[in-house]
C-alpha cells in the first residue's frame, strides 16, 4: 500500500500568500525561506522581463490581447503596472472624442514599435509562462505543505 | 545594424530575431526551471538546486527539440508519402 506523506503544516498562511501575490518570490521570503524566495523571484522575473526585452511593451496589453493578459496578470501588480503605462503613455487615441487607444502606426508621432511575428509570439509566451509559474509560487507560499520526498 | 541602433530595450521588439528565434528556447527553459525547482525542491541547498535547474533545462530543451524534429519529419517525409500523387 502506498503511503502518502501528508503534512502537519497543511495550513493556510495568508501573509505569505498576499506577499507572493504582491511580488514574485516575496511570499517565500516572508515565510523565512529567503534563498528559495530570491531564486524563485529571479526565475519568474527573468521570464517576465525576458519577454518584455524580446517583444517590447506592446506584448502586455489588457485591451488588445485580453486572454494572454489573463495569464500575464498572474505575475501580479507588476504586469498591471506595465499595462497601465502601456495603455496611458504609449498608445494614442483613435479620435479625440473616442476612448479607444491604439499603438500608433509607423511615422511621425510613433511612440513604440508594434510587435509582430516572432518577437510578438516569443515575448507573449515568455510573459504568459511567467504568470502561470507565479500561480504555482503563490499557491506554494499560501499553502505551505510538506513537499514530496523526491526532488524530481 | 541601423535597426539595432534605434532599438529601445523593453519598449520596442527585438529586431532581426527571425533567423535565431529558436535559440530563445534555452533561456525560456532555464528561467522556467529556476522558478519551478525553487518551489519543488524539498531541501534547498545551492549545489542541489543548480544541479536540478541544469537537469530540467536540458530535459525541456531536448524534449522540445525532439518534438520539433518529429513534427518536421511528419510534415516533410510522412505527409508527402501519404498524399496522393
Amino acid at each position: 500500500m502506498t503511503q502518502h506523506h501528508t503534512t502537519a503544516s497543511t495550513s493556510f498562511d495568508p501573509v505569505s500568500g498576499l506577499a507572493a501575490i504582491a511580488f514574485p518570490g516575496a511570499g517565500h521570503i516572508a515565510a523565512g525561506q529567503t534563498m528559495r524566495g530570491l531564486h524563485i523571484s529571479a526565475g519568474v522575473l527573468g521570464l517576465f522581463f525576458g519577454g518584455l526585452l524580446i517583444g517590447g511593451i506592446d506584448i502586455v496589453d489588457r485591451r488588445e490581447n485580453f486572454w494572454w493578459f489573463v495569464a500575464q496578470g498572474l505575475t501580479g501588480p507588476l504586469a498591471f503596472g506595465i499595462d497601465y503605462v502601456h495603455q496611458n503613455h504609449y498608445k494614442v487615441q483613435v479620435h479625440p472624442n473616442s476612448p479607444i487607444r491604439v499603438t500608433p502606426p509607423p511615422g511621425p508621432g510613433q511612440t513604440v514599435v508594434k510587435a509582430i511575428g516572432k518577437p510578438s509570439e516569443l515575448g507573449t509566451l515568455f510573459t504568459a509562462i511567467a504568470g502561470m509559474v507565479n500561480l504555482i509560487v503563490i499557491i506554494d507560499a499560501a499553502f505551505p505543505t510538506r513537499r514530496r520526498g523526491s526532488n524530481a | 545594424m541601423n535597426l539595432l541602433l534605434a532599438w529601445r530595450p523593453f519598449l520596442d521588439p527585438l529586431p532581426n530575431i527571425e533567423v535565431f528565434w529558436y535559440a530563445f528556447l534555452l533561456p525560456l527553459s532555464f528561467f522556467l526551471a529556476m522558478a519551478y525547482k525553487g518551489v519543488r525542491l524539498t531541501e534547498f541547498t545551492p549545489a542541489l538546486y543548480w544541479r536540478e535547474v541544469v537537469r530540467m533545462t536540458l530535459q525541456v530543451t531536448l524534449a522540445i527539440a525532439a518534438l520539433g524534429l518529429l513534427t518536421m519529419l511528419l510534415v516533410m517525409v510522412a505527409v508527402p508519402l501519404l498524399a496522393p500523387r
